[in-house]
């Protein structure tokens, strides 16, 4: 039996049912109406069953021969880029509220143009901060909508 | 009755009044655009601002504002495949693979086609019929909306590649999961939340919708190291702007947008349903009645598959107006933030509204349709620079586009914990892609499933248990005989297909 | 013209210009209103409509909002705790729940880990029937509630436990009723269990009576009862609970508050200010459109309102067999 992506994805999917079906079990229902026929838990536990069905079908039902991008293909691929850009953006969510909007944008967006092969730096300038700026200032000055920033604050820019 | 359109009429064509709608398209249109801000942020950051107008001038702001809105979602779900709004989520369905075929011109004003034409025969069945339709708004119940989210459910089916029906179901389910995360609202019980006070509420729509669309797209051209659409760039730089349409894609286009302006409305005069679920449901029936080579465009930029849920969603928007005006019963978020925009004008709609001020009724059904008109007047003429965004070199875009996808689901709940998930969601998405998994049926699944489980159990609560109302009620046995035949075809197709390549394998 | 002058006003902002004063000084130089849920929302209505008023008529320098939203309110009651020391100027709305979600343990915080400046509106509840229901009076609801629990279904626009649930538990069990056996039917919003009752699904529906009054008026819907003291002006034909043999009351207020450590005499400051309010032009113009009823319940009196409120609304969690965490 050759493993190939359709199974892969398969066992993962049966995994991640039989997790999610487990932990639908520990769901309390401490106070649930004595007429109401089905608790809080029927639905997720209904949604396991079939899930995990669904990922065994997919387990033992033959690989199809020729996947429409082969696997050759994936060698080519840029990994290691969208790797950086994953973790660009998961700093950008940790920076955001510490740092404030303008800078940690600002520099998602410079390392974000940087990392893909961008080197005019003025193509980098007139992208990043203006763009930010003007956003922001659309938000929090025209709208009146408030986007915590505490380098602006610290600056004495905004409140 | 035709007294009253006359005084909307004349309302609304004076000159300040036109300004407003003006104005409003404008404004609505440059707040959609903006990642984050749809109809219900536009509409309640106008409140202020229209303080101490006339109600009138007001109701025709917010009118423009509204569609404006809304059209500047669709915008940056074709360009971008970044659905501003969840309204727009089903057109980013056809209209990026367009798109990214050249044709993003050609997009754009078919997005605007049809909403406009959505608009129209909405605001028309509207003026024709309001009150009348007051009574069907009325006449669904919990179970009925129970039927009406499972035949949502089927249109899952339509987007199964040959061959991928498993993929399909597997991914149903897996957004049927997404949507059980956080508070239980029959039993104030919280599920998968593991604790976390970021997950109480469950996952937003728009964060799920732009991480397996917006994000995992953008990061997918990185990853296979394209350029941004890469026929757009080297053959079409000239008609990428184009909004020509063949007259092939005319013929195409009108018999869609007859059978998703009425279709769409109706689905928005129910006050349980709305934009989102009409556009999906146009979408799937279009496909769904598709056949031969029609069918098989759908998924690579299908013209009438993309005028179909963007005729729907507007012709919804119109359609929910209607339990709003006469029943005083707001059906969607954005309804309900016009309640509160009408309530703050001293208009108190509801059935005496028609009787007792007739005229801020019809000036409001009007000055929608004014609005409609504009909208495309001030749109078609900007659409060719809208669509030059593309032509943006992708390191310079793709940075640009993961900041406006995270930073317009941030705007939403100012929360960064939302970042971080949809990191998680893109990284998901951009793996089971590769492994051709469809991302729609998640995104349809997780809209439906919610509504699906609540209205099953209210009907339930309310029948005492049984599930009898499923053959006892006319609606609901209707849309499940629909729900069964809409299921019975690619069934049958499928196994007469299979048989047919069995037989040849076997000779 | 309005949009030219909030231009304005937002660039001198950002500019971090000073801004001439309109009127003479104000009470109060800045507010940030934190708004627990997003925009549009009554938590937002609220704080906006304030602020609004607030500045308007020149009690107030400055107001800006913020929006948080999460956990049912809890994200910005813990954002409030955390960072305290410099909110000085923050004014967190909040209303009933606040005290319901922090009983059921929703989230650990509750309204002593903050600093009550004062409740400002009130709405009460209202018993509503369809215009053609068999119901005439509230006691018609109670004896066929008496006869079997099942036959009346009531909807409400909260979970179960929620606020709707628990007034119309509260109401049955005032005449003796088991508030168990109350056929409760959650929906997402008011506004959908409006139509839910409408649609002839549900026969009783539990809500604000500010969702209903115009209605009730123009008689698309028929309020039965009502939760207030006494009879109220606007609804002299239609009796409280208490009068029909059941003793409940029941305000759901909105108020606000301080973050915690807040210096008393800039707390009172807060709660004088919100005081003058109600006697401006401006803050009656924000009252009547939204149709606010006025309950002013300053500091002291305020947390002397909220423990009574907690101790009734626990009181009746336990009759219902719920866990509550204090």
């Amino acid at each position: 039996m050759r493993i190939g992506r359709d199974r892969l994805s398969g066992l993962f999917f049966l995994a991640l049912c039989i997790a999610y079906g487990v932990e639908a079990q520990t769901i309390q229902v401490f106070w649930a109406d004595p007429n109401d026929p089905l608790t809080p838990k029927t639905f997720p536990t209904a949604l396991a069953w079939v899930g995990g069905f669904i990922a065994f079908l997919l387990v033992v039902s033959p690989e199809p021969p020729e996947p429409s991008h082969p696997w050759p293909q994936l060698k080519r691929f840029d990994w290691l880029r969208v790797a950086a850009l994953l973790g660009f953006m998961v700093l950008y969510g940790s920076a955001l509220q510490r740092v404030g909007f303008l800078v940690s944008s600002t520099a998602f967006l410079v390392a974000g143009f940087l990392l893909l092969g961008e080197r005019r730096w003025w193509m980098i300038a007139a992208a990043s901060l203006p763009v930010v700026a003007f956003f922001q200032f659309s938000l929090h000055g025209v709208l009146g909508i408030y986007i915590a920033d505490p380098f602006l604050e610290w600056l004495g820019v905004i409140r | 009755m035709s007294e009253g359109i006359l005084i909307g009429l004349s309302t609304a064509m004076q000159p300040l009044n036109l300004l407003m709608v003006f104005v409003g398209c404008f404004a609505g249109t440059f707040i959609g655009m903006l990642p984050g801000l749809g109809p219900i942020s536009a509409i309640a950051l106008m409140i202020p601002i229209t303080y101490g107008f006339d109600p009138a001038a007001g109701m025709i702001l917010m009118a423009g504002v509204y569609y404006g809105a809304v059209f500047g979602g669709s915008t940056s779900s074709i360009l971008i495949n970044a659905p501003g709004i969840a309204g727009t989520v089903a057109t980013a369905f056809e209209g990026y693979p367009l798109a990214q075929r050249g044709d993003a011109g050609k997009a754009l004003a078919i997005a605007a086609y049809a909403s406009f034409a959505g608009g129209t025969i909405g605001a028309v069945l509207l003026l024709a019929a309001a009150p009348a339709l007051a009574a069907v708004a009325l006449s669904f119940q919990s179970a009925d909306y129970f039927a009406l989210m499972v035949l949502g459910l089927t249109a899952v089916s339509a987007f199964a590649a040959r061959g991928q029906f498993l993929k399909a179901m597997m991914m149903t389910v897996v957004g049927l999961m997404l949507a059980t995360v956080g508070q239980d609202v029959s039993s104030d019980t919280y599920r998968f939340t593991f604790g976390q006070v970021d997950l109480l509420d469950g996952f937003s729509f728009l964060l799920i919708a732009m991480a397996t669309f917006a994000l995992s797209e953008a990061l997918m051209v990185v990853l296979r190291r394209q350029m941004v659409a890469p026929e757009a760039l080297a053959a079409t730089k000239g008609h990428m702007g184009s909004l020509a349409l063949s007259r092939g894609e005319i013929r195409e286009m009108v018999p869609a947008i007859l059978r998703a302006s009425p279709f769409g409305f109706l689905i928005g005069v129910l006050p349980g349903a709305g934009a989102t679920i009409a556009s999906f449901l146009a979408y799937g029936m279009e496909r769904n009645v598709a056949r031969g080579e029609a069918k098989a465009r759908f998924g690579k930029g299908s013209v009438r598959g993309l005028a179909a849920p963007e005729t729907a969603n507007n012709a919804a928007s119109t359609g929910s107006f209607v339990p709003l005006l006469t029943l005083g019963i707001p059906g969607s978020g954005t309804t309900a933030v016009m309640l509160g925009a009408l309530l703050s004008f001293g208009i108190q709609p509801g059935p005496s509204l028609f009787q007792d001020r007739p005229e801020v009724f019809w000036s409001v059904i009007v000055s929608m349709y004014l609005g409609n008109v504009i909208l495309l007047i001030l749109n078609l003429p900007l659409i060719p620079y809208i669509a030059r965004l593309l032509t943006l070199p992708r390191q310079i875009l793709v940075p640009l586009i993961l900041f406006f996808s995270l930073i317009g689901v941030y705007l939403v709940s100012f929360n960064p914990f939302d970042i971080q998930a949809m990191v998680a969601f893109a990284a998901f998405a951009l793996v089971f892609r590769l492994m051709d998994y469809p991302m729609a049926p998640l995104i349809l699944a997780f809209v439906l499933g919610r509504l699906m489980e609540e209205n099953l159990r209210r009907a339930l609560l309310i029948n005492d248990g049984s599930i009898s109302f499923l053959w006892e009620r006319p609606i609901c046995l209707g849309i499940t005989i629909v729900t069964i035949v809409v299921l019975a075809v690619p069934i049958f197709d499928w196994w007469r297909q299979r048989r047919v390549v069995t037989a040849g394998e076997g000779g | 013209m309005v949009v030219t002058r909030r231009l304005l006003l937002a660039t001198t902002l950002a500019l971090g210009l000073p801004l001439a004063a309109p009127q003479a000084e104000p009470m109060v130089e800045s507010i940030h209103f934190l708004i627990p849920g997003g925009a549009g929302g009554g938590w937002d209505g609220t704080a906006r409509g304030t602020g609004q008023a607030l500045v308007r008529s020149g009690l107030l320098g400055n107001a800006s909002y913020e929006n948080m939203s999460g956990g049912g309110g809890g994200k910005a009651i813990a954002h409030l705790i955390e960072t305290a020391d410099r909110q000085h100027d923050t004014l967190m709305v909040n209303s009933t729940p606040i005290i319901i979600r922090s009983l059921r343990g929703n989230f650990p915080q509750s309204f002593r880990d903050l600093t009550p400046i004062a409740g400002t509106i009130g709405d009460y509840a209202a018993m509503v029937v369809r215009p053609d229901s068999p119901f005439e009076t509230w006691q018609d609801v109670v004896a066929a509630f008496e006869q079997d629990p099942r036959s009346v279904k009531v909807a409400g626009g909260s979970v179960r436990g929620g606020m709707d649930h628990l007034v119309a538990a509260l109401a049955f069990a005032g005449t003796g009723g088991d508030p168990m056996s109350v056929a409760y039917v959650p929906y997402d919003a008011g506004g959908d269990a409006r139509a839910g009752l409408l649609s002839g699904e549900t026969d009783l529906l539990s809500t604000g009576l500010g969702e209903v009054l115009e209605q009730h008026k123009s008689g698309d819907l028929r309020v039965l009862a009502v939760s207030a003291e006494e009879r109220l002006d606007t609804l002299p034909d239609v009796p409280t609970l208490r009068e029909t043999g059941s003793d409940v009351t029941f305000v759901n207020w909105r108020g606000f508050f301080g973050a915690p450590g807040l210096p008393e005499d800039l707390a009172d400051r807060y709660a004088v200010m919100l005081e003058a309010m109600y006697e401006t032009e401006a803050w009656e113009e924000v009252r009547a459109r939204n149709g606010w009823v006025e309950i002013f319940t300053p500091r002291a009196e305020f947390t002397d309102f909220l423990e009574q409120q907690e101790a009734e609304v626990a009181d009746m969690f336990e009759r219902l067999g719920v866990e509550t965490v204090r």
